[in-house]
Formats: structure tokens, C-alpha cells, sequence
């Protein structure tokens, strides 16, 4: 993708991240995004979510309009970028290729799982510890 | 089978091909078809583009559903997240904006053939790489460009004979949107529901100010809320309350109040013996089922690849798929029995989420219906119960009437019933009290005690002082 293309064209993204089916918003979660294709490599911003749980609207670089209008083009329709979600208390999460395309506003929904803060009175370890999301699904991959 | 189609609630979705050994993931179709909509197409074609190719969406996983295409050959799912079986789904992806707009506007449609039931298994691809006898995606961003509609565009794939079922009843809800959209200086018994649901919202979203009077008059207030509530959820901001922004509020609810239904519960499991007596399995009905159910359902909102169970008390075969996918979750042996070791750890999951909330739980504010119906002529706790409610709701909802909370249930307390029941509408306007209105009279009590509750740092709906 061409670069100056990249500086004219924006998308935007909010992330929002929350827990149990989304009924408790997380405050405070550490959102960074990191660009994750060659136009973007350089590209990385943090933002911290509201008490409802949402970024502010992130704009982003996208390619022009016209790559994902028609299937046979020089440069991919979106760009890419890869977000971390960090939450205290929470097991953090990243979520890869997530896509911008140039005038959408999109919203990446995230949902974390927490930590126990309970020690069973027989001493045995957390069970919550040993979960493994990020093992058994691909996240965001396409 | 069922006989009509309806929009479910929730589908499973398998993360791979039928036969692989992957994870069942849970949705709500609304969820389901915006993720669908994000993974199958682009946000930038042209708006009917976009309409075609979601109807065919929601009518490809409708057929499944409906055919119990996956169900009927053993599977414990409803569909596969694979586009050579069915479409493209990608857990935890990002969802476009616009996209999910359309999807909250129909999502309640499909596509059939005239004269049948059945929603049309609408096939589709990408019509580049691979071409098919059905829609091709590219193409329909051709047809958008020459100016014909989704409906045009379907008919040129699928046949003339094809027609849009719109409006189909959802599993579980009783409130379709309303016709017309909702806006300042409107009012009603749409606005006042969707007054109580976003105060309720609200409680857990505390940058959504609370509406001050929840009585059906769509007012400043309730304008700022909407707008704020529109923000937050990453809809178009105008402060009115169309069929999206509707269909949102009720997803939000839904969610907000299914967390406050099991916490609540939980209250009460905690003073029965939560120590397994035996051995639970396929056919055992006891109430160690009851509290395993509730244990599955309660993890299950927190970690996506446990699926949720019906809550009947019998262990069957929903209930053993459950217990498998915790078993999978954890990495232990599926065997859908549960042992001591097994139950100590679901126990120990449960009270770890349970740990982890911030919530101070507020106290159970209804009680279950009292078993009797409530009629003229009883006295009684539980009619004074009935009475405390029903002064409680006077003046907060429109149409009530007065009531003493004296115990005994004459003509007030019979004409207060039955103004409710004509407040509300419901089937039977008797000015008794069976389940039914008792349920409809604690579930918007709770709506309204809940949502009044005000947090730190929110706008409380009023000038203090003022």
C-alpha cells in the first residue's frame, strides 16, 4: 500500500470492553494498537476506557475507498492492526487483524474473563488460573 | 420441529469444520449476524449491497436452526463457523459500525419462497474465486451500483418467487419495536419501556444520566440518556429511538438483567448444602442439578466456551453437553459425569467470578408469586405485598391507581389490579392476580428499584438542589 494514500484516508475504531454477556463495563482497561501490515509497521497508540468502558473514537490510517470496491486491486481494501486489552484483575487479551476501512466507524467488542480473588478454605490452587481462552480460539484471525 | 419460524435468542456456534474437535461458542443472533456480516463482506460497498447480503445471512443460519440441520445428525451445535459448510464467523472479531446498524434494523426478516415456511437456505459466494448457483457478493455490489434494492438483488439470485418475511416474532421477547421511531415529545407505553430498560442499563453504565421520570413522555432527559446510551454502543447519536437503537436498548437489557437474575439467585443457593451428595449424571433429578444448572449458567456469562443449560433440574442431554464443554474448557476428560473433584472445582470457578465483581449486592427486592391467586375477598402478607408493590409503581407508571397497604384485598386493591392489567395490557384483565400479573408487576418493580439506583459520579436524572 501506498503511504501517501495512508495519510489521506481514515477509518475509526472504539474498543469496548466489558464482562458477563456485556453487562459490567471494565474502567480503566489499557488499549494499545499496534499496526499490523507493511503500510502501518511503525503505528502503535494507547487508550484507556471510560466507566462504561469504551476508547474514545480512534482514528485510523485506511487505504482509499476504491480497493474494496471491486475484487482485482493493487493494494488490500483495509488495514490492519493488532489491539492488546489490559485490565486489572482481568486476563488480558489480543485480538489480531482486526480491519479499518476508509469512512467506517468500527467497534472491536471485547470481552474478558476475570481472575478469582477466592481462596477455597481447603488451600487448593485458583482454579479460575488455569483457563486457557487464548489457547483454544483463535482470536480474531481471519 | 417448530412451527414457525422465530428468531432465537441465542445460537452455538461450532469454531471449525463438524467434525473437528473444536469449541461451541454461544451468541446472541443479533451478535451472530453482525459478526457474520463483518467477516463475509466489505463496509464500504453500497448500502443494499450490504441489506441483500445480510438477509441471505440471517435466512442461511434461520434454515439451519429451523431444519435442525446440525441438531438432527448429533451435533451440539446449530452451526459451524466454516464458509465451506455454512458462513464465515470469527470469534471476538470486530464488528463495522454501519454494518451493525442494518443488522439491528433487520434482523427480524429472512428470505423464502413463496409457499413454503421454511427460511430459504439463501447460498452464496464470493463470485471471483468461487461462483455458485446463488448470490455472488461481488456481484450484488454491481447491482447496488445500477440502482436496484436488496429485494431487486435477491430476486435477480434466488428467483422471483422469493418474498421477505419482516417482523418475525423473536424467542423470548414480547416487545417488537414499534413502528414508528420514538422521539422527543412523543409518549406512550414504547417509551415508557424503553424509559425503565435504559435506567436500568443505566445502574451498570453509569455514564448513561438516569431519567428522572419514567412515565412514558419522551423528554429532554430521556433524549440525553438515548444519545449517551447511542454513544456508548457505537450507534449513529440523533437521540431517537428507531428500530437499532430499540433492538440495542433490549440486547443491553436483557444481558444487564440476566447478570442481576443470577447474582440475585445466588443468594439464595448459598444457605442450601452446596456439598454433592452423589455422583451426578445423565437422568439424575435432584437439587443437586438445580445448583449444578445454576453453577453452569453462572460461568457460562463469564467464559465463552462454557455453554449455558436449561434450568430444569433433570440432568439431560443439554445439561451433559454443558458439563462437557466446562470439562473442555479446564482441560479435563469429557465424560459428562460429575464427581466430587469435578464439583469442588465448578464450585471453586464460581465463587472465583463471583470474588471478582466490585457489586455490593443489594438485598433481593421481590419475592416468587405466592402460589394462590390474589382475588377480592383475601387478606393476608402476600396481598400486603401485592399492595406495596402497587404503590411502589403508583405515579410511576401512567394509568395506575392509588392503593392502602392495609393486607386485606377489596374493590382499591381489585381496581388498582385491573388498572395495571389495563396499564400494561396483558391477556387478562380480571383484577385478580395469577403468575402472570404477579411476574409483570415484580418484573417492572425490580426495573424500576434497580434502575434507580444512582452511582457515584452519575447524573442522577434531576438538579440537585434545584
Amino acid at each position: 500500500m501506498n503511504k501517501n494514500e495512508n495519510t489521506v484516508h481514515r477509518g475509526t475504531l472504539t474498543v469496548s470492553v466489558t464482562s458477563a454477556e456485556g453487562a459490567l463495563p471494565i474502567e480503566n482497561a489499557t488499549v494499545t494498537i499496534t499496526g499490523a501490515d507493511a503500510a502501518n509497521s511503525d503505528f502503535t497508540v494507547t487508550k484507556y476506557t471510560s466507566r462504561d468502558g469504551v476508547t474514545p473514537t480512534i482514528s485510523l490510517p485506511a487505504p482509499s475507498y476504491e480497493f474494496s470496491q471491486s475484487p482485482e486491486t493493487p493494494y488490500a481494501g483495509f488495514s490492519s492492526f493488532d489491539v492488546d486489552v489490559y485490565a486489572a484483575n482481568y486476563y488480558r487479551k489480543k485480538i489480531y487483524s482486526v480491519s479499518v476501512f476508509p469512512g467506517v466507524n468500527s467497534t472491536l467488542p471485547v470481552s474478558l474473563v476475570p481472575y478469582s480473588r477466592y481462596v477455597p478454605e481447603n488451600n487448593m490452587p485458583q482454579d479460575s488460573g488455569s483457563i486457557d481462552i487464548e489457547g483454544g480460539i483463535s482470536e480474531g484471525e481471519k | 420441529m417448530i412451527d414457525f419460524p422465530v428468531i432465537p435468542e441465542k445460537i452455538v456456534v461450532h469454531l471449525g469444520a463438524p467434525g473437528d474437535n473444536a469449541e461451541n461458542v454461544t451468541e446472541t443472533f443479533q451478535n451472530y449476524i453482525k459478526n457474520v456480516a463483518s467477516s463475509e463482506i466489505y463496509p464500504t460497498w453500497p448500502r443494499e449491497a450490504l441489506k441483500a447480503n445480510i438477509y441471505a445471512q440471517i435466512s442461511v443460519a434461520l434454515n439451519r436452526i429451523y431444519t435442525e440441520y446440525y441438531r438432527s445428525r448429533g451435533y451440539n451445535f446449530d452451526i459451524t463457523s466454516s464458509d465451506a459448510y455454512d458462513q464465515v464467523y470469527v470469534y471476538g472479531r470486530d464488528i463495522y459500525g454501519n454494518v451493525a446498524e442494518i443488522v439491528d434494523e433487520i434482523f427480524t426478516s429472512y428470505i423464502k419462497k413463496r409457499g413454503v415456511v421454511e427460511p430459504l437456505y439463501a447460498k452464496f459466494c464470493d463470485g471471483v474465486q468461487i461462483s455458485c448457483n446463488g448470490l455472488s457478493q461481488w456481484g450484488s455490489v454491481d447491482l447496488a451500483k445500477s440502482g436496484k434494492t436488496a429485494l431487486e438483488i435477491l430476486q435477480y439470485y434466488f428467483g422471483e418467487d422469493i418474498v421477505l418475511v419482516e417482523n418475525v416474532p423473536i424467542e423470548n421477547v414480547l416487545s417488537s419495536a414499534p413502528p414508528v421511531s420514538l422521539k422527543e415529545g412523543d409518549s406512550g407505553r414504547d417509551v415508557e419501556l424503553a424509559q425503565r430498560r435504559l435506567n436500568r442499563i443505566s445502574t451498570n453504565f453509569p455514564g448513561i444520566p438516569k431519567i428522572a421520570n419514567t412515565d412514558g413522555f419522551f423528554d429532554g432527559s430521556t433524549k440525553n440518556a438515548v444519545e449517551k446510551f447511542q454513544e456508548v454502543f457505537g450507534l449513529t447519536v440523533d437521540g431517537i429511538i428507531g428500530t437499532a437503537t430499540w433492538y440495542r436498548i433490549l440486547a443491553v437489557y436483557t444481558a444487564v438483567k440476566n447478570l442481576y437474575d443470577l447474582n440475585s439467585e445466588g443468594i439464595r443457593y448459598s444457605e442450601l448444602s452446596t456439598q454433592l451428595e452423589s455422583e451426578l449424571k445423565r437422568g439424575s433429578a435432584s437439587v443437586g442439578v438445580v445448583i449444578l444448572q445454576y453453577y453452569l449458567n453462572y460461568i457460562a456469562l463469564f467464559v465463552p466456551t462454557v455453554q449455558s443449560t436449561k434450568r430444569d433440574g433433570v440432568f439431560g442431554p443439554n445439561t451433559e453437553n454443558s458439563v462437557k464443554s466446562f470439562q473442555k474448557t479446564y482441560g479435563l476428560n469429557e465424560t459428562g459425569i460429575v464427581d466430587r473433584a469435578l464439583w469442588d472445582k465448578m464450585q471453586n470457578i464460581y465463587y472465583g467470578l463471583v470474588s471478582s465483581q466490585d457489586f455490593t449486592f443489594r438485598e433481593g427486592v421481590t419475592l416468587p408469586y405466592p402460589g394462590r391467586i390474589l382475588r377480592e375477598g383475601l387478606r393476608g402478607e402476600d396481598v400486603r405485598t401485592l399492595q406495596n408493590y402497587l404503590s411502589f409503581l403508583y405515579g410511576k407508571i401512567s394509568g395506575l391507581l392509588p392503593v392502602s397497604t392495609d393486607g386485606v384485598y377489596g374493590e382499591q386493591t381489585a381496581a388498582a389490579v385491573l388498572a395495571f392489567q389495563n396499564a400494561l395490557d396483558l391477556p387478562n384483565k380480571t383484577g385478580r392476580v395469577n403468575a402472570l400479573t404477579w411476574d409483570a408487576i415484580v418484573s417492572i418493580y425490580e426495573d424500576i428499584y434497580v434502575g434507580g439506583f444512582v452511582n457515584e459520579r452519575q447524573f442522577p436524572g434531576y438538579v440537585i438542589g434545584g
